[in-house]
């Protein structure tokens, strides 16, 4: 067959278009990819941030909320309530020697009753 | 004439190879010959450092009662600059922060010139500092609501001592100074290295706009927060020694008053009282007589308190035993061109034992002069006066005691009875302690460890025996003869305790003069007790200096005894001792008979 004759067909050269592609699927991924984690990177940080304000109102909160408790039951604050608020606080009454009772540790002997004696002690009067 | 293509091609190429050449010159000057210069204009730019402020510790009691800590408020700050309603935000401003509207206003049309020359409003105006979280947070809900701008609010916190007045001249204060709160006075002060806590720092950078990027941090050094400091006072101890002396102020009016309660085996400090005082978190215009942590600071004349310290001597040399019997010359006792009397009756003679009980100056001069100089003053730096006693507060002294080539001739009559000596309150305590504690004085301790922010034990503070003073048996003795000092024939009888076996001695300590000599009726009156007498677990000093007695003897057994007396029964009642019965019955008549004496 003449040259003429031959089919003058232009073949696509397939293989270097799909390592063409791929090359460039993979470097455009890539780069998205890369793209789309720093912004995952920032998008953290800013996360981190607000959790950190979070636990740092948190903190701020707790300290003052131990810190009202501290003041308010203060021996300093409770002795001022109980002259201040004498009506509505509650009425303290100072335990004399004639109201305590003392357990006396005595060693049962045989036979006697295990129920503990009590005895109210006090200064001959 | 025509330039040929080829000419005009090689023109073009050297124009542009020297383009390039140049911006190549350019770039090795800017990323090589001055690349350190830019790389740190680029720092300064972009990168900052944050300081991460530590917090400070906390000082509690040993129950872990807070004593002293931190409270966040804010600082109001305005940035001027971006305000678009300055009447509204002013008005805001004065009602929720209590300032008047004109200042307020003021501060907010407060201009400032920029580098460049211009002026323009001020974008830092402090408004108001150590404003409370809740008043920040409603001022912030209505800045919000009310969609104004402008409004920044700086972390801050204050030291806050919710037992106000209790304790202060131990726990102390602070002050806000360059680098932060430091430590001014008290446990603030001595401990101050451990409160204070180490700040952080964060490097980071910023974006253009200036704000914070997270996700560059570089380096970090976490704040290392301040630790606990855990004192070895006790809340609840100190309740009843404030309120019992206070009562007893109340009644006597004295010049100043201060008690100390230790525990003898271990030398705690469990309350420590001054009077007069002043509230931690209110302090402007506090005298410095109130500050003054007078068990430490101040010198005293101990008086008759003192008398333990001869006799222990005179026992332990051998020269006398308790039932040596030594003529006290009824009560005049000539010695160096002076007379020396008996404060309440002559005695003619009187055992070792009944010196102590009826605290006979005479008896007791006689045990000084038998030791001899040198032998007496050996034994009282031995009891620790004349030197710190060591406790971890700051301001501590160390009294006066002058060396013998510095006495006087009647020294040797004087000094056995409290007189010729600087003493301060704790080294009084302390030398009872150490008779109580069987002639082993320890160091005194206010401190009982130290806990970091993580919970960790940095320190902790065993008890330090400092030496044997006297021997066991020597303090043995002078325990049973200070026992008598509280019974019905000693000086001390309103001194006891139902249920228990109480040990002290009194002091009445004429005033000295500032001109020199004494001052005719003003005393300072103390007692110095610790029960039970056989196993101390409290050892208590009360002292008044310069009481208005009324009608009540001025005499420490009549005074300061019977507010020992009342500190320890609540006090023992709460550290749960058992009282011995038998006791119980002979303090009841005692007190009977005390009562019917005093009518």
């Amino acid at each position: 067959m003449s040259s003429n004759r031959r089919r003058n067909a232009n073949l696509l050269p397939v293989a270097r278009i799909l390592l063409v592609g791929t090359l460039l699927l993979t470097v455009g991924g890539g780069a998205l990819f890369y793209v789309n984690a720093k912004n995952e990177v920032h998008r953290n940080g800013q996360r981190k941030k607000e959790l950190e304000r979070e636990l740092l109102a948190l903190e701020t909160k707790d300290e003052v909320i131990t810190s009202r408790i501290a003041k308010l039951s203060s021996f300093d604050s409770l002795r001022r309530r109980q002259v201040q608020e004498r009506d509505v606080f509650a009425k303290l009454v100072p335990v004399t020697d004639n109201l305590v009772v003392r357990l006396q540790d005595k060693v049962p002997t045989a036979g006697e009753s295990q129920v503990r004696t009590v005895s109210n002690l006090q200064p001959a009067r | 004439m025509a330039v040929s293509s080829r000419k005009r091609a090689v023109c073009l190429g050297a124009c542009v190879a020297f383009g390039f050449t140049v911006f190549s010159l350019r770039l090795v000057d800017l990323q090589v010959a001055r690349a350190d210069f830019y790389k740190v204009l680029a720092v300064e730019k972009h990168s900052t450092q944050q300081t991460i402020y530590a917090r400070r510790g906390a000082v509690t009691d040993v129950k872990g009662v807070p004593l002293a800590s931190n409270e966040p408020v804010k600082t109001v700050v305005i940035d001027a600059s971006v305000i678009r309603h300055p009447d509204a935000m002013a008005e805001v401003l004065s009602r929720h922060l209590e300032l008047p509207l004109a200042q307020v206003r003021d501060r907010l049309a407060r201009q400032k010139t920029g580098v460049d020359g211009k002026t323009g409003p001020s974008p830092y105006i402090v408004i108001k500092k150590e404003v409370p979280e809740q008043v920040a947070e409603a001022l912030r809900e209505e800045v919000a609501k009310r969609n104004l701008r402008g409004l920044v609010f700086e972390q801050d916190s204050v030291r806050v001592y919710p037992n106000g007045s209790m304790l202060c001249h131990v726990v102390g204060f602070v002050s806000r100074m360059q680098g932060g709160l430091k430590g001014v006075e008290g446990v603030e002060r001595s401990m101050d290295d451990y409160l204070k806590g180490h700040d952080g720092v964060r490097f980071t950078e910023r974006d253009r706009t200036g704000k914070e990027m997270p996700a560059f941090r570089h380096l970090e050094r976490p704040a290392r927060d301040g630790a606990t400091v855990k004192l070895t006072v006790d809340m609840v101890l100190q309740d009843i020694v404030e309120s019992e002396m206070d009562a007893a102020i109340k009644q006597f009016r004295p010049k100043m008053a201060t008690c100390i309660l230790v525990r003898p085996a271990t030398g705690e400090i469990l309350a420590m009282v001054n009077r007069p005082h002043y509230n931690l978190n209110q302090r402007e215009g506090v005298a410095d007589e109130a500050r003054k942590n007078r068990a430490i600071m101040d010198m005293i004349e101990p008086g008759s308190t003192f008398k333990v310290v001869t006799t222990a001597a005179a026992l332990d040399a051998k020269l006398v035993r308790p039932d040596t019997s030594i003529f006290c010359e009824h009560g005049h006792y000539s010695y160096g061109g002076t007379v020396l009397h008996d404060s309440h009756h002559g005695y003619g003679d009187l055992t070792v034992n009944d010196v102590i009980v009826k605290s006979s100056n005479i008896g007791v001069a006689k045990m000084g002069v038998m030791l001899g100089d040198q032998r007496l003053y050996e034994y009282i730096r031995r009891f620790g006066f004349g030197e710190r006693t060591g406790v971890q507060l700051p301001g501590e002294i160390g009294g006066i005691i002058h060396p013998p080539h510095r006495w006087s001739k009647i020294s040797i009559t004087h000094i056995p009875m409290g007189h010729e000596v600087g003493a301060t309150p704790m080294q009084v305590v302390s030398a009872l302690c150490t008779v109580a504690n069987r002639g082993k004085l320890m160091t005194p301790q206010i401190i009982s460890s130290i806990t970091s922010a993580s919970g960790e034990t940095i320190a902790t503070y065993p008890p330090v025996e400092v030496r044997q003073v006297v021997p066991p048996e020597v303090a043995e003795a002078l325990v049973n003869a200070l026992k008598e000092v509280v019974s019905k024939k000693g000086t001390a009888a309103l001194a006891h305790v139902p249920g228990f076996s109480v040990a002290g001695k009194t002091g009445t300590a004429q005033k000295t003069s500032p001109n020199g000599g004494y001052e005719h009726g003003r005393y300072v009156v103390s007692f110095a007790g610790f029960l039970p007498a056989e196993k101390p677990e409290l050892c208590a000093l009360v002292l008044m200096d310069d009481p208005v007695p009324g009608n009540t003897p001025n005499y420490g057994g009549y005074i300061a005894a019977p507010v020992f007396s009342k500190i320890a029964q609540r006090a023992v009642r709460y550290l749960n001792l058992t009282p011995n019965p038998d006791l119980i019955k002979v303090s009841g008549a005692l007190a009977q008979n005390e009562e019917g004496r005093r009518r």
